[in-house]
């Protein structure tokens, strides 16, 4: 169980978000660009402090005022918008990373390497640097990047958009399969209505670093909370 | 009336570039016209040369791995953290290249020589720098050094931080990070750093000749053995002098060269 509470504030912008979500389930993190999406990620990932607030998954304090976990020491997956797949290394070394870091046999490096690339349908790939890849490819090994480590919470900041439109279609129902098979809180951060409402199990929608409105799907598309959610999510605000 | 002007633009433009070219190469052409490929390797051969040779590859090499060794932490903080005197700091750093090398070797003998600044306590350990091959490795490192932390800074700042969030957030510590991400994605400036050291290292002069003196086998490296032939025998002080320039010009040579490997650190720009 997810529980989180940041503020943070970054020159004119303040961002104060409280956030709960239970195991194996996904929160689609609803907001136009500028909104505080990534900082909420960076802050939930450890690659930014909160001014104040407290984080903790699983009954563990990962941060409040007394207690502070570093990025690394966090049992996060974190997939970038762009990747950041390390250029100087091939797709297995990628994949590898994380458990080298974490001092892993390499018998079991290796074992975990081949599980992964194979759930991901990326084997063929292993030599291949990041360069040598194409968008979509990128996106799977910077999947089977994270969840190699067995997050406890893994975060996608916009997963699809580096996608053309073609690739984003197949990689949707794969992307969805996926999450669906594991057990650990996900929040997908999203500007588009529709891959939130595909992806999440909660929709937050998040606006000017507050959050706006959050349920189900269902709740949040047949009530609007405001004309600024209804024409954020798409809706017609006429009537 | 432009296109004369477009030509006198020309002309002032090549002018400029072959007066800067004559400069250059007129007096390597000088050196090189005088020497006789005959002579050059029988004299290579004779005992000074070949101690003045292998004096300025171990010293120079020396100095080169001691300034590497301790000057990548310090380009490290400088590229990575901010703190109070970073400013002064960085300054201090850039000094030996713009100091005259006699002064440096003069600032040397005051904190190393055996009435210096910490001259007693090294003497305790007994450790003698002044007019010793060591103190020769000093002065190299001292003069050499700005060369390479300067390269090295810029090479591990450019490297993008999206891969050092990425490599946190796959549970590599700092330390972690800086082996498997920082050190070789700065790679491509870190040689061209330890090089062009290396190259500098190999040619210093007053501070060597004020702080470690200048004998033969001990002290005397390539470029003081060439001041001292110049006095007395000019053959070896030409054929020094052309083993001199030609590794050199092989090390900026080969600089040139792989200077495209720094693609990855130019990957950030593209971002």
């Amino acid at each position: 169980m997810l529980r989180a509470r940041v503020v943070k504030k970054l020159g004119e912008f303040a961002l104060d978000v409280a956030l709960e979500a239970r195991g194996a389930s996904t929160i689609a993190l609803l907001g136009e660009s500028g909104s505080g999406k990534t900082t909420l990620l960076r802050l939930l990932a450890g690659l930014l402090d909160p001014d104040s607030g407290r984080i903790e998954l699983d009954g563990v304090v990962w941060h409040d005022g007394m207690r502070r976990l570093d990025a690394w020491q966090r049992p996060v997956g974190y997939v970038a918008q762009d990747y950041a797949l390390f250029p100087h290394l091939t797709v297995e070394d990628n994949v590898g990373f994380g458990l080298r870091a974490e001092h892993r046999p390499a018998s079991e490096v290796r074992q975990r390497v081949a599980i992964a690339l194979d759930q991901l349908g990326i084997r063929a790939l292993s030599h291949r640097r990041p360069a040598q890849l194409s968008g979509g490819q990128q996106q799977r090994v910077a999947l089977a990047r994270a969840l190699v480590l067995e997050p406890r919470l893994l975060l996608l900041d916009e997963p699809l958009s580096a996608l053309d439109l073609q690739t984003r279609r197949t990689v949707r129902g794969e992307l969805h399969r996926l999450l669906d098979s594991l057990s650990c809180v996900t929040i997908y951060v999203t500007h588009a209505p529709a891959e939130a409402f595909a992806f999440g199990d909660l929709v937050a929608v998040l606006a000017h670093g507050h959050i706006a409105q959050i349920g189900t799907p269902d709740a949040v598309r047949a009530a609007p909370a405001s004309d600024d959610v209804a024409e954020l999510l798409g809706l017609d605000v006429r009537g | 009336m432009s296109r004369t002007r477009e030509l006198a633009t020309r002309a002032a433009l090549a002018l400029g570039a072959a007066a800067m070219l004559m400069l250059l190469i007129v007096p390597i052409a000088a050196l090189l016209l005088r020497v006789h490929p005959g002579t050059l390797f029988e004299r290579l051969l004779e005992p000074e040369i070949l101690a003045a040779l292998r004096l300025s590859l171990v010293t120079s090499v020396s100095a080169t791995f001691l300034v590497v060794a301790t000057g990548l932490p310090l380009a490290y903080l400088l590229a990575r953290r901010q703190f109070r005197g970073k400013r002064v700091l960085e300054v201090l750093v850039d000094l030996p290249m713009v100091l005259p090398p006699t002064v440096a070797g003069f600032a040397l003998l005051l904190a190393f020589g055996r009435a210096g600044l910490t001259g007693r306590a090294l003497e305790a350990f007994g450790v003698s720098l002044p007019f010793t091959t060591l103190g020769v490795i000093v002065a190299q490192a001292f003069m050499s050094a700005p060369f390479f932390i300067t390269s090295a800074r810029a090479g591990l700042a450019a490297v993008d931080p999206r891969y050092l969030d990425a490599a946190a957030t796959l549970r590599a510590s700092e330390l972690d990070t800086f082996f498997r991400v920082v050190l070789p994605l700065s790679m491509p400036l870190l040689v061209a750093g330890a090089a062009m050291s290396g190259a500098r290292a190999l040619g210093e002069f007053g501070a060597t000749i004020t702080f470690a003196g200048n004998l033969p086998g001990v002290t005397q490296t390539m470029p003081l053995a060439v001041y001292v032939a110049l006095q007395s025998d000019l053959d070896s002080a030409i054929v020094l002098s052309v083993v001199l320039l030609a590794i050199a010009f092989t090390l900026l040579f080969w600089l040139r060269r792989t200077a495209g490997g720094g693609a990855f650190v130019a990957a950030r720009a593209s971002r």
